[in-house]
């Protein structure tokens, strides 16, 4: 009785994973067995290279910072644990910063974990829709009544991550014309744009970040501003939003 | 369906449309009949890659090959996968639409790779309904790849070309013969080439890649990381002979050339295809 298709790819698939298991697919493999085995681990060693390139590819600066050795542990470790579920390896990584979060137990390394978050945030931005951005003619156009009462369209690209850490500064350190942050335990906010195709990131101030999450959960202009004061009595909403609209962070209103 | 009449592959000779090479091909459109992309490069919904491409489509054919759809994976098919090459192909009108005969899925997790499908009766009627299933939500027929192997199995019961003639009848797909690959499996298998291009009737085959492969001690194996090899140019001849002057792809995936490397492995099988003479 010819075995299943299902049987065959289950005991191949194990294989791949664990060379221990891989008795079970030479049973089926019609190569002979000394040649089999040596290029199974071909194909072993190909998909441990595609996982840890799709992980390297998103985590540039994980990987500048850890080190080839380290970052192979970790790429094996969080396959191991979190397998890819997408034939569209832009995909695949997704959950790293909560992983490394629960694996590096070493207190010095605390911020990988954010450093991760920003670096996926960006990974993302790449592939995230264009927008239709409105000119600074058109903004100056809008009369103040009618914008502090909208409620603002945010480009799909951004996102605004909060840290314990300066990963902004670790993050720039690792590009070019950035420079190694003074102190890695300094509180940043940290913003994702992609004014044009290339997204980047850039430091904001607490109250900035606090009004901008408003904006990206509904509130309007004027409702996010308050929600700034409450962080910062000085905080100078018109300035903040010209660089917004210049960062074209946020793109028009809804 | 009448997929003879939908195979629309550009004519000529194209290469695949690589990062490195963007900022020439957005300068200039360089000596090329077509390009083709991996689907998978431009499943975003916005930025660069898509940008480079809607432009670089203005002026030449594109042609879409997936490598992440995992046809032959007994897994239920990827349905997100599929839309999201159907928005894709919307968006960028290609000539071509193509897979592999190959699997990446299991229970637990996808293994992102080409990996060899049994060729047995009920992995054909298996490979059937998913062709079917996802030329129906394209609305087009595709083209499947024949791949590289390191291993074969026990339960095959077709040559991997018979087995893909047999699908193309069944499903109105085309075959995507890659010349570099039969070669591969000349080596690593035994299975003689010209044989497997005679399996194949000439009329479903939509296109030709060619691609260079290294010699290993344990295999040969299919990196697309260097020049098509000589073997490889006189099966392609023979294929001209064989199937007439198909659009040809020359593939160059890792350590990828300055562009004008590529040019000239495609200015070589355009010189071919016109000693050919036409189809």
């Amino acid at each position: 009785m010819k075995p299943e298709l299902t049987d065959i790819e289950h005991a191949f698939s194990a294989a791949i994973r664990d060379p221990q298991t891989e008795y079970a697919l030479l049973e089926h493999i019609s190569t002979p067995q000394d040649a089999a085995s040596r290029r199974l681990a071909i194909y072993r060693g190909t998909v441990q290279a595609h996982w840890r390139a799709a992980l390297a590819n998103a985590y540039p600066v994980m990987l500048a910072l850890t080190g080839d050795a380290y970052f192979s542990t970790l790429a094996h470790a969080y396959t191991h644990d979190r397998p890819p579920r997408s034939g569209d390896q832009n995909a695949f990584g997704g959950h790293l910063a909560e992983f490394i979060g629960a694996w590096e137990t070493d207190s010095r390394y605390g911020y990988f974990s954010d450093i991760a978050r920003l670096e996926w945030a960006v990974h993302t931005a790449w592939y995230a829709a264009d927008a239709k951005v409105l000119s600074v003619e058109t903004w100056q156009q809008i009369d103040s009544e009618t914008l502090l009462a909208s409620r603002l369209a945010i480009h799909p690209a951004c996102d605004a991550i909060h840290s314990r850490h300066a990963i902004c500064d670790i993050w720039r350190a690792h590009h070019p014309g950035g420079a190694d942050p003074h102190n890695i335990d300094t509180p940043s906010w940290a913003l994702v744009v992609r004014p044009e195709w290339r997204p980047f990131v850039i430091n904001q101030s607490h109250a900035a970040h606090e009004a901008f999450t408003a904006l990206k959960r509904g509130c309007t202009l004027n409702e996010a501003i308050d929600v700034a004061l409450d962080v910062d009595t000085h905080f100078d909403y018109a300035a903040q939003l010209r660089h917004w609209i210049m960062l074209r962070a946020v793109t028009g209103v809804t | 369906m009448n997929v003879h009449a939908s195979f629309t592959a550009a004519p000529g000779v194209g290469i695949g449309l690589r990062h490195a090479h963007y900022a020439e091909f957005l300068d200039d459109v360089p000596h090329v009949d077509w390009v083709e992309v991996h689907s998978e490069n431009y499943f975003g919904d916005g930025g660069y890659d898509l940008h480079v491409l809607e432009t670089v489509r203005r002026d030449l054919p594109v042609s879409l090959h997936g490598v992440g759809l995992g046809l032959g994976s007994s897994t239920p098919l990827d349905t997100a996968h599929v839309s999201k090459l159907q928005r894709l192909a919307d968006r960028i009108c290609p000539s071509v639409v193509s897979e592999h005969l190959a699997w990446n899925a299991s229970p637990s997790g996808h293994l992102n790779d080409l990996l060899p499908v049994p060729l047995t009766r009920q992995a054909l009627d298996h490979l059937c309904a998913r062709v079917d299933a996802v030329q129906t939500a394209l609305a087009r027929p595709i083209l499947i790849e024949n791949v590289s192997t390191y291993v074969r199995f026990k339960a095959d019961e077709y040559s991997e070309t018979a087995f893909l003639a047999e699908l193309a009848r069944r499903t109105d797909c085309g075959v995507l013969l890659d010349i570099n690959n039969l070669y591969v499996n000349q080596c690593n298998h035994g299975e003689d080439a010209i044989r497997a291009m005679n399996d194949l009737p000439p009329h479903v085959i939509g296109e030709i890649h060619l691609a260079g492969h290294s010699v290993t001690d344990v295999a040969v194996i299919d990196d697309h990381g260097s020049r098509v090899a000589e073997e490889v140019w006189d099966l392609y001849a023979y294929a001209l002979a064989r199937f007439g002057r198909c659009p040809t792809l020359i593939e160059w995936d890792t350590n990828v050339p300055p562009l004008a490397d590529l040019l000239s492995e495609a200015d070589h099988a355009r010189a071919l295809q016109t000693a050919a003479g036409t189809r």
